[in-house]
């Protein structure tokens, strides 16, 4: 069997992270899944930072690395590592919501980074991308 | 419109016809779709009140006969004297802003295109969910059994023009990948000939549903040997956020953003080309085809093929209708139906090609003929670009035909 193939209704925490989910999504106009470092290094790099807060909409940070979130000037919901778990594992079974932006890279399929890479984007323009 | 989702479109509405009675009837989200909705239900004697969408740029506007207004609009109409439509695959999206703008009335989704979203956290949603990925788990297994070792490469989408440009930089992304043996899984026979033109074998033809469970799984398991190469479907890719931004050509949104690969890769030519068995009935160079029919793209005024069928008449030229299915041959031409992969042979024996922007002309772009790609002025889905900056084909005269235009001055541009 599938290892990945794990069903989240099995832990027991799942119920009270999706209603919780349910209350960000709802009170957010957008809320961006930064599950790694990497991700949150793009959001508070200043430039990025600065979209971010001049946007008029409610974004809704959710991370597991609590060390930098003071510098993200949008809302942060901190979660643990099982809590992201749970959520990747929501986001990846269906769409939920159409507010919701993963910022991690796949190897399954393409991704903004890409053109940034490749000097099509700048990271500042894919961070307004993503937010318009 | 794909022949299934217009089935399901017209059944819908002939079960919920009564619905619309003593209503304002709002369509939400112009697209081809909803105009194929609106000719539909003027066929039934409904006139559409408006279209609801969110671009300011269409707002204010009339197109296609019908007015285009806000989607906070509809509140100024009684909850109850109204109803809206909604045949796009955004009907969650729609939905929910139509519910929190607090609009109470009916609100009918009468295509179900998208099977990936439920705006929902309930723990029923999450159990069916999961049934769903299970399900497609398994199909992925079987898959796995019978492309024994190969790399899975999952097209969701039925256009051929993605499967086209995904299939031409496959073996760049290969290479890149370091894999030797693929299979490709498409959700139609056209898809699947379009894959067979550039030598891939294993080549597997999945319902549509049943290929959207089998790419919920592979996103859910994170499965390393398989990938989505599309551009933004299923939900979680968000290469499209990209072109509400910047204007970047089909062909490199593949190249660069769904395949990772530099801008100056070159892409693979088709090769997988069969001889038309009827060729010798073309008069050679003398011939031409016209592909005046695309599901996907708003369609172009009849009077415009009549022009154009009348100046080649008079040239002298024969002129056939490429047709499949139902499709009739335009008045004064003959019918012609040949597979994809002899498409190529045809339109050189008849020296000119002259076709509605669609994904024929990505499958005829290397044929050695005069080509002429006609674009309908509408935008690519919701963005700011016109269909012609998104789609142009290097070796095709490229024309945007505009409200108003003869073939005399369309020739002329």
């Amino acid at each position: 069997m599938n290892e990945g193939l794990i069903d989240i209704t099995e832990n027991s925490i799942y119920i009270s992270i999706s209603r919780q989910f349910e209350k960000v999504l709802d009170q957010s106009d957008l809320v961006m899944i930064a599950g790694t470092s990497k991700d949150i290094e793009l959001l508070t790099d200043p430039a990025n930072a600065n979209t971010l807060s001049y946007t008029n909409k409610h974004i809704t940070v959710i991370t597991v690395i609590n060390d930098s979130c003071e510098k993200l000037k949008t809302d942060v919901w901190s979660v643990t590592d099982d809590e992201m778990e749970v959520l990747l594992k929501i986001y990846r079974l269906y769409e939920p919501s159409d507010k919701i932006v993963l910022l991690a890279e796949s190897s399954n399929y393409g991704s903004m980074q890409n053109y940034v890479l490749e000097g099509i984007l700048t990271k500042e323009e894919m961070i307004e991308a993503f937010i318009e | 419109m794909e022949q299934s989702y217009f089935n399901e479109m017209e059944e819908n509405l002939r079960t919920f016809r009564k619905n619309l009675d003593n209503k304002q009837v709002f369509l939400f989200g112009h697209c081809e779709a909803t105009l194929v909705l609106a000719d539909l239900l003027k066929r039934e004697g409904i006139c559409p009140e408006a279209i609801l969408d969110n671009s300011e740029a269409k707002q204010g506007q009339v197109l296609d006969g019908i007015r285009v207004i806000s989607p906070n609009s509809i509140l100024e109409f009684g909850s109850d004297q109204t109803i809206v439509l909604i045949v796009t695959r955004f009907y969650e999206a729609m939905n929910s802003q139509l519910r929190k703008a607090g609009y109470r009335g009916d609100i009918l989704k009468l295509v179900d295109y998208n099977t990936y979203a439920e705006y929902s956290l309930q723990s029923n949603t999450i159990e069916r969910k999961l049934e769903r990925v299970r399900f497609g788990w398994q199909k992925l297994e079987e898959l796995k059994t019978e492309y024994i070792n190969a790399f899975m490469v999952f097209c969701p989408f039925n256009a051929l023009g993605d499967v086209y440009f995904a299939m031409s930089y496959l073996p760049a992304f290969m290479k890149k990948r370091k894999v030797d043996s693929v299979a490709v899984c498409v959700p139609s026979n056209s898809c699947a000939n379009v894959v067979r033109l550039f030598g891939i074998e294993n080549v597997c033809v999945l319902k549509q549903k049943e290929l959207d469970a089998v790419i919920q799984a592979v996103i859910y398991t994170q499965d390393k040997n398989c990938f989505i190469a599309h551009q933004d479907r299923p939900y979680i890719i968000k290469l499209h956020n990209a072109l509400r931004h910047k204007c970047i050509p089909l062909e490199q949104i593949y190249c660069c953003g769904v395949y990772g690969l530099k801008s100056d890769t070159e892409p693979v030519i088709p090769y997988g080309w069969k001889e038309w068995a009827d060729l010798e009935t073309i008069k050679k160079d003398r011939s031409v085809i016209l592909s005046p029919y695309a599901k996907s793209v708003t369609a172009i005024r009849d009077e415009i093929w009549s022009e154009i069928t009348d100046h080649y008449n008079n040239m002298g030229y024969e002129i056939y209708t490429n047709v499949c299915g139902d499709e009739k041959p335009l008045p004064g031409t003959r019918p012609l139906s040949a597979k994809l992969n002899e498409m190529k042979s045809i339109v050189e024996r008849a020296g000119t090609f002259i076709g509605i922007r669609s994904g024929l002309c990505d499958i005829i772009r290397t044929a050695d003929c005069r080509k002429i790609a006609l674009y309908p002025d509408y935008n690519y889905s919701d963005t700011k670009w016109k269909a012609i900056d998104m789609y142009s084909i290097a070796g095709f005269e490229n024309i945007l035909v505009e409200d108003g235009d003869t073939w005399e001055k369309i020739i002329r541009k």
